[in-house]
């Protein structure tokens, strides 16, 4: 086992390489640099003095823009390997001081959705499985391919909406105003939750249409097979059927899709984060990626790729631990 | 049968539980406030609450200290303004950028020299007087005594020679600013005593003070407080790395460094999330007073949000969440907020956008293609073109009939136009070519020798290629209004023969082309409210709009790109240019700029225009008092709303959050 975690491990390096150089190039495709972009934006707001093309120029040269790609690539990634991000153009900080509370509220609003989605899915679909074709399974399902229809960004706005409509304030943000600046107390956590449940059951609701109709579908099939007969003919009670011997089994896909699931999830998250305005990385990768801010943007892609690296090998030594036939292999 | 239900709500209660754990956990709660019920914040006092009781716990020296000898006293001529206010509040509103661009041209403004709000003159600032030597040579301006930065260090005239000894030794990204320069050669900067400065130019040189008021940027540029920013400088401190200026610059940012003073009127407290979420604070040694002489500014705090995202802005402000906002509200969105205003949170104040031209259509006199240069620089054909475009369409598809059809022109406000001589050019400007004439385009194209046409229909050019004009246009995720402009001016010249191309190149892209001079056809908004500092839109003085290659010919001193031909329309504006910056009395000045508009009436369009004058609401919450009814909000270099001291807002304190 340790082995193979390490194995996984080290494949990840150049996995991690491979996506580097890639968004790293891509970023950077467009005609023009972060500082043509800027010249634009201040020419657009207050038109631009003889100057500004001079100081540009010296700007180029200390944020390094007027060296080749690939000696521009080799410095960031040597620095992003032993933690120097680079510094963020537009933001005129380092990358490092911007990045880190953004990347824990990503992945706190991504690990909620996570268990929301699986905490709802399990029991719906086993209920809907045990009622096929009655009409709450009729309705569940209709329910959950509706959310699995919804883009999460159209949730989002639709719920924004409603809850101006309805209540006159706006889903904005993880703090109330008065939270916002004030420093962690157990008020603020409670400010922070009261917040929070919105875009995690935004983000989870697609996951959550899906894995319903998965855990329907698995469980139909082994609630067909004969081990399920033999319990139901020894004469044990019919929950103790469908939980102990029909969900243990029907259930390992579901943790084989919690690794597939991080990428939608994580992109959800950030897509859910720009509309609500959450202080995740989602709005700064955006604006990153459109002001070809390219440490930023770059490290940001990189931190959300070791991020699903991570949790795959999780979710595959996870099922590892609960499906003792893959364990053996 | 009768378990089913049960069962439901089993299945669904770990949700249930959930969601109402976390609503549960939610509590009452806030931030404690300052107790300041023993101060006076009505008129009785003359300044904040909040600083007196710093006074009274001696942590801040009293009033008559903080205020320099003659202060400032805020100007007030405008409708809207409801008299002296209470002190206290927090102002909330939203920023787009994390360089709080449009926080810095309502609060960024503290320049030695004050363009006026009505944009008609200027008026003393931190300088309370200045005068030039009879030749232009050199200017005096003199600063008033006892100015403080917000940390109570005394504001001199040293200050700005530190700030002109970098751009001299071309340190921290600074370079002598183009308007000290007279032939290239660089002003040298003296400095008699503290509240003297003395610039002495190589030849006449008016237009400085235009320049000192320009905008937030300049005042930025030179407003650096050197007893703070010396301790990052090599020279003076041996601690730091000889030439690296890295830590220098950063510390020099006004927008994220709270311990850098400043001379704004609220300065800045936190800036945190690398600006999503910026508070700033009363500056205790604000130089500028109401008339009774009581310290401005009256609002304590200001909190701005950084929200990228447009429909959040909205719903912000339409909930009340915003106490006052300026360029905020996009004009499509107009209807949805006059119709919010029935909830009473807040009220639309319908300031004006002055643009001339939204967007201008750009003709680039120096085409790639040699034929179609050849065209371009036949008047006829440009005056086909402006024929060709249906303004009053384009006002009701794209604009939805909020602006005005006319010619390209400058913001009509512009001081230029004052006179009653003025108003008449400025008349005759906006109306020359601004109807839609197909014959009248096609007979002008005819009369070009354009006559031969191919099996489509399309007019040939004399090379015998189809007339095909690519023309860029803005995507419409960047700017709807101009796409759809786009398509409709397409289509008016697809039906003279002319074969339109549309082309929407990203962003930057766009505006590359537009300076490398590489496009044929391009837009872009167009206001100015004055020609001397910002010439570009009427002469061709930089690589920019119509004149790319020329402007780069001049802005280069004739190094680059192309020199106009002598006696050419562009060669003439250039020369008058020149003139207008030796040229000492006002009037005369004016004069010139109305010679060069005459050119572009004869020889022109050169920019062609559409629709022009967009509203520019401004969103006032309720009880925020003191936003003056009626602005400009265009053109970003006379610095409105800056220069209406919006330092004068205050808020009742039922309103306060």
């Amino acid at each position: 086992m340790i082995s193979y975690i390490i194995r996984r491990a080290l494949l990840a390096i150049p996995t991690l390489l491979m996506v580097s150089i890639i968004s790293f190039v891509i970023i950077q495709l467009p005609e023009g640099d972060y500082l043509d972009r800027e010249i634009q934006r201040l020419q657009e707001q207050y038109g631009s003095d003889a100057g500004a093309a001079v100081r540009v120029e010296q700007l180029r040269e200390r944020y390094g823009l007027n060296q080749p790609m690939h000696v521009r690539y080799a410095k960031w990634i040597w620095g992003f390997a032993r933690g120097d991000f680079g510094e963020s153009f537009e933001y005129e900080q380092e990358v490092n001081s911007l990045i880190w509370d953004r990347l824990a509220y990503t992945v706190m609003i991504a690990l909620g959705s996570l268990v929301f989605s699986y905490a709802v899915a399990i029991p719906l679909g086993i209920y809907s499985a045990t009622h096929q074709y009655k009409w709450s399974d009729h309705l569940l399902t209709f329910i959950s391919f509706v959310g699995m229809s919804l883009p999460a960004f159209l949730v989002a706005l639709a719920l924004m909406v409603f809850a101006f409509r309805a209540f006159g304030v706006p889903l904005y943000g993880l703090f109330s105003d008065q939270y916002e600046n004030a420093p962690w107390s157990w008020a603020k956590l409670a400010d922070l939750l009261k917040h929070l449940w919105i875009p995690v059951v935004v983000v989870g609701i697609n996951g959550t249409a899906g894995l319903m109709r998965i855990m329907r579908g698995n469980l139909l099939d082994v609630l067909g097979q004969p081990f399920i007969v033999t319990a139901r003919a020894k004469g044990l009670k019919e929950s103790t059927v469908v939980v102990k011997h029909a969900v243990r089994i029907a259930i390992n896909p579901l943790i084989s899709i919690l690794g597939m699931s991080l990428p939608g999830i994580l992109s959800g998250a950030a897509m859910v984060s720009i509309v609500l305005g959450l202080p995740t990385v989602g709005p700064l990768l955006l604006r990153g990626l459109l002001n070809e801010d390219v440490y930023l943007a770059g490290s940001l892609i990189m931190m959300f790729s070791v991020l699903l690296i991570v949790g795959n090998l999780l979710a595959d030594i996870a099922l590892a631990w609960a499906d003792p036939r893959i364990r053996y292999e | 049968m009768h378990r089913r239900w049960p069962r439901v709500l089993i299945a669904i209660s770990p949700v249930v539980a959930i969601v109402a754990l976390l609503i549960a956990l939610a509590g009452p709660g806030g931030e404690r406030v300052e107790d300041l019920s023993a101060w006076p914040s009505g008129l009785e006092a003359n300044e904040a609450p909040m600083l007196a009781k710093r006074v009274a716990e001696g942590r801040l020296p009293p009033l008559s200290q903080r205020l320099p000898e003659r202060p400032l006293v805020a100007r007030h001529d405008y409708a809207g303004y409801e008299g002296p206010g209470r002190y206290g509040g927090t102002w909330r509103r939203f920023d787009t950028s994390p360089q709080i661009a449009s926080w810095k041209m309502v609060g960024g403004y503290a320049p030695l020299i004050r363009w006026r709000f009505d944009c008609q003159g200027l008026e003393p600032g931190l300088a309370e007087s200045w005068e030039y030597k009879d030749d232009g040579t050199a200017l005096t301006l003199h600063l008033r005594k006892g100015l403080k930065w917000s940390d109570g260090h005394p504001y001199t005239s040293a200050d700005f020679a530190f700030f002109y000894e970098l751009c001299l030794r071309n340190e921290a990204q600074l370079i002598p600013p183009v308007w000290c320069l007279v032939g290239g050669k660089p002003m040298a900067v003296e400095t008699p005593d503290e509240t003297t400065i003395v610039m002495k130019f190589a030849g006449p040189n008016w237009l400085v003070p235009l320049w000192l008021a320009t905008g937030f940027w300049e005042n930025e540029k030179y407003n650096i407080p050197k007893h703070y920013m010396v301790q990052f400088h090599p020279r003076y401190n041996p601690a730091v790395t000889a030439g690296d200026f890295t830590e220098f610059s950063r510390k020099n940012l006004p927008h994220q460094n709270p311990d850098r003073p400043t001379m704004w009127p609220w300065r800045l407290k936190e800036c945190r999330d690398g600006g999503y979420y910026v508070l700033l604070e009363r500056n205790p040694y604000y130089y500028v007073v109401d008339d009774l002489h009581r310290q401005l500014p009256y609002i304590d705090r200001v909190v701005s949000k950084l929200i990228p995202d447009q429909q959040v802005q909205v719903l912000k402000m339409l909930a009340g969440e915003i106490d006052c906002q300026y360029r905020g509200i996009q004009v499509m969105d107009l209807a949805l907020f006059l119709k919010g205003t029935r909830s009473g949170r807040y009220r639309i104040k319908m300031w004006e956008s002055t643009n001339g031209a939204e967007p201008g259509i750009l003709v680039n006199w120096s085409a790639p293609d040699p034929v179609l240069r050849g065209l371009i620089r036949d008047r006829r054909f440009r005056r086909a073109l402006a024929l060709g475009i249906d303004r009053e369409k384009g006002n009701q598809i794209a604009w939805r009939g909020m602006c005005t059809p006319q010619g390209s022109t400058i913001s009509e406000e512009s001081w230029h136009f004052a006179g009653e001589e003025g108003r008449r050019l400025f008349e005759e400007w906006k109306s020359a070519f601004a109807e839609y004439n197909l014959d009248k385009a096609n007979t002008l194209l005819d009369e070009m020798g354009l006559t031969r046409r191919d099996a489509e229909g399309y007019r040939l050019r004399r090379d015998g290629e189809r007339l095909t004009l690519v023309m860029d246009v803005t995507d419409a995720s960047g700017n709807r209004m101009e796409n759809d402009m786009g398509l409709i001016i397409a289509e008016g010249w697809r039906r003279m023969g002319i074969d339109a191309i549309i082309y929407t190149p990203p962003g930057a892209e766009r505006s590359l082309r537009i300076t490398l001079g590489k496009y044929t056809i391009s837009m872009h908004s167009q206001a100015e409210m004055d020609l001397f500092t910002y010439p570009d839109w009427v002469f061709p003085a930089m690589a920019k709009y119509w004149h790319p290659k020329v402007g780069r010919w001049y802005e280069t001193g004739g190094t680059e790109g192309d020199p106009p031909t002598p006696g050419d329309p562009l060669d003439r504006l250039l020369k008058i240019y020149d003139r207008i910056k030796k040229e000492k009395e006002l009037a005369k000045r004016h004069e010139l700029v109305h010679q060069a508009v005459r050119i572009h009436i004869d020889e022109g369009p050169f920019v062609l225009g559409t629709v022009a004058r967009s509203p520019a609401p401004v969103l006032v919450g309720r009880g925020f008092h003191n936003v003056p009814d009626k602005g400009i909000l265009g053109p970003w270099a006379p610095a409105g709303p800056g220069s209406s001291y919006p330092e004068q807002c205050w808020m009742d304190p039922e309103a306060r959050q």
